[in-house]
């Protein structure tokens, strides 16, 4: 390791470079603080300097200021050398940015012990640095390190229209079924074997471009990264013909097709290249990676095994529907999924009877995704009955656990939706005592909701469902009720316990007569056929009133607390059991509890 | 001159010095040949800034000085040079040449013992 040694005086200098020399160190000289200062300014500088406190045109501390101002550089660990009467400069160089201090005149092996530690904290922030920015699992940069490199390149092309570049997107095709039949292990060892092969195919296009290139610069390295998953990128600089690119593609694919040998496995991989390369148009420029993107999604589409050039000018409207079928693919195998939680509350006395159970997307790049934005696509290409089938079995977990910690006479209830492709009477039953098996959950704080179409649509079905499940303990609801089209008979018939009205008519009940009249109707008839009546999305006190005028059982919305992450149920739990209630509150997005007040306490927030 | 014959306080630390400069007497040599160049240009600039009565420039050669002579353990002569400097500080200009003359003389000593000593 290089370190720096500033002193204007050169016995000392001298001197001090001989100590550190003695121990293996390679001692580069300056003079003064100037010098210094650009050494360690250079990226490729010193990562160790030892700085005389007073030197010429600009002192110790003036260096540490300047070093640290600048952003961007790998760190560089500073000792400032100071003479014994100035111990109170410790202090003020600590401020200045110094790391550690000496006083002359030194103790030979303190010196050596200081700089061998800055050595360790140097090689610290470099390991930390290097795990930041790359993939634990094959070695190759990852996305943050690969994002970084990108935007360097967009910046040279944006300012020297010469200095293009080629992104390639590559997606290893159905490498989900090679982890489903062989296990994550053997599946990870394949994606190491992969990235090594990609990296070796590029470099093997870059060794041969540099025999035949003979301008003058030579360009920045190309990087290859893992995006996550079986994704890669490659960032292949100055290369601005895309035939370039189709070159390297091919080659990335012809060095996949040997057999990949794992264990006693052998395995075949192809791959989906999409290829952008920067154009004369720097506006797109920074488009390029979601261009190769769609690209990649292209070649998917068309069969797979190959690869589609795109470029970053070409609109990229269609292939974002491409995108979230093939991230949701992969969201379960990823664990992108997850439950949060809404209370329901008794509309008496806002006492929490039971939660529902709603699935949220955290997606790496878009964040918290709603169901309507990608349940409707998860439905067309069959995903919906895994995704469901998680959300119960998840739902059902923490409920068991919650209150297995918090023991209740009467225990939460737990709703989770049911989607039409669940619908089906024998896997269901199957499935449904499975998850009570596996989770322990006690089958009567599971309630399942059905909407009212799909229960109607599906009536025999349905009836065979609820009969079945009915055995178990499981209650059912029908939600989003007085959209669809009920049949009495099936109503009275069904062992159905709750009615949930949809949202629409108790957004309306306090303006519209129509709504209010829909309402009242639907309570008593809720009531008349011994179930309990929910009001879906309250949001208003008046609301709420009116509904528990009208003697509706429940209630759920904004009004009592909006849906909230698993964490922040147990403490709900808590409060329910020491006898604290949900506070109406009007339009805000916390929920807070209150002790069990009478009806009448309950009053609207300012 | 030996220290042998003068008997003389040498003020010099040379427990301190060897064990900077590790023992080993090539470098000890090394540095002493460098001192032996490089001392007189720094007496000279502290002995113009006092012809000058440039204090600033008094202060900064002597501190430079006494970072040169503690280097080498000449500890008499780095307090002289300390002196100096603090002299400087307070603009006193009555004295320097009176610590500047006991500065050489410790330098002259201490350089005698060593040489003696590394031989």
């Amino acid at each position: 390791m290089k370190v720096l040694l500033a002193d204007d005086e050169i016995v000392v200098r001298t001197l001090l470079q001989r100590t550190l020399e003695r121990i293996g160190l390679e001692v580069i000289c300056a003079g003064d603080g100037m010098d210094a200062a650009e050494q360690l300014l250079d990226p490729n500088g010193p990562r160790i300097a030892i700085l005389d406190w007073m030197m010429p045109r600009m002192d110790g501390p003036a260096v540490c200021r300047r070093v640290r101002g600048q952003a961007g550089n790998a760190y560089r660990y500073l000792i400032l050398l100071t003479a014994r009467e100035r111990r109170e400069d410790v202090l003020t160089g600590f401020e200045a940015g110094a790391d550690d201090y000496l006083i002359k005149p030194w103790n030979p092996e303190e010196i050596k012990a200081r700089v061998r530690a800055g050595q360790r904290i140097v090689e610290l922030q470099d390991k930390l640095t290097h795990d930041a920015e790359h993939d634990a699992l094959t070695g190759l940069p990852n996305r943050a390190f690969f994002t970084k490199r990108l935007s360097e390149s967009i910046s040279r092309a944006e300012s020297n229209e010469t200095r293009r570049f080629t992104v390639l997107f590559v997606d290893i095709d159905r490498f989900k079924t090679i982890n489903d039949s062989l296990g994550h292990m053997l599946g990870d060892e394949v994606m190491k074997q992969v990235a090594r092969r990609i990296q070796q195919s590029v470099r093997q296009e870059r060794t041969a471009r540099t025999l035949t290139d003979r301008r003058l610069f030579s360009p920045p390295e190309d990087v290859v990264a893992r995006l996550g998953g079986d994704e890669f990128v490659v960032l292949l600089e100055d290369f601005a013909d895309v035939n370039d690119g189709v070159r390297v593609a091919k080659h990335i694919q012809a060095d996949l097709e040997a057999p990949f040998h794992i264990g006693d496995h052998e395995l075949f991989v192809t791959a989906s290249i999409g290829i952008s390369t920067s154009n004369r148009n720097s506006a797109h420029t920074s488009d390029i990676l979601r261009s190769a993107d769609s690209a990649m999604y292209m070649a998917k589409v068309l069969g797979k095994d190959r690869y589609e050039i795109k470029d970053p000018s070409e609109p990229n409207a269609a292939p974002h529907r491409l995108r979230i079928e093939h991230d949701l693919r992969k969201a379960l195998q990823h664990n992108e999924f997850v439950v949060h939680y809404q209370p329901i509350v008794q509309l008496s006395d806002c006492r929490i009877t039971s939660f529902e159970a709603l699935i949220r997307w955290q997606h790496q790049t878009r964040g918290l995704v709603f169901p309507g934005d990608f349940l409707p696509i998860a439905d067309e290409i069959g995903l919906t009955p895994q995704i469901g089938s998680w959300v119960l079995k998840e739902a059902c977990r923490q409920t068991y656990m919650w209150n297995n910690a918090v023991p209740d006479v009467d225990p939460v209830t737990i709703c989770v939706n049911l989607m039409a492709k669940q619908f089906d009477p024998y896997r269901l039953f199957a499935e449904v005592k499975q998850v009570i098996q596996e989770t322990g959950i006690d089958p009567r704080t599971l309630e399942l909701e059905v909407t009212e179409t799909l229960t109607m649509q599906h009536a025999l079905h349905a009836d065979e469902i609820f009969r079945g499940l009915s055995t178990l303990g499981v209650t059912f609801s029908l939600d989003d009720f007085g959209t669809g089209y009920s049949s009495l008979t099936y109503l009275q018939r069904f062992p159905v316990r709750k009615l949930k009205i949809d949202r629409s008519f108790i957004s309306g009940i306090d303006r519209s007569p129509e709504s209010f009249a829909i309402v009242e109707t639907i309570v008593k008839l809720g009531h008349i056929l011994g179930m309990k009546v929910v009001g879906e999305g309250i949001e208003t006190l008046e609301q709420m009133n009116i509904l528990r005028g009208l003697g509706c059982d429940l209630g759920q919305g904004y009004l009592f607390s909006r849906s909230v992450d698993a964490d922040r149920v147990l403490p709900m739990i808590i409060d329910r059991k020491m006898g604290k209630t949900l506070k109406a509150n009007r339009g805000a997005s916390e929920f807070r509890f209150k002790s069990t007040l009478p009806k009448a306490s309950i009053t609207s927030r300012a | 001159m030996t220290t042998k014959s003068l008997c003389l306080d040498p003020g010099v630390d040379v427990t301190d010095l060897l064990e900077r400069v590790d023992q080993d007497m090539d470098l000890l040599r090394d540095m002493l040949d460098l001192f032996r160049q490089e001392f007189p240009k720094l007496l000279l600039l502290v002995q113009e800034a006092v012809n000058r009565g440039d204090s600033t420039q008094i202060q900064e050669s002597a501190h430079t000085l006494k970072g040169m002579l503690a280097g080498l353990s000449f500890t008499r002569a780095a307090e002289s040079a300390l002196e100096i400097e603090r002299l400087a500080r307070q603009n006193s200009g009555k004295t320097f040449h009176q610590e500047l003359e006991r500065l050489e003389n410790s330098v002259k000593i201490g350089q005698a013992y060593l040489e003696s000593f590394s031989r």
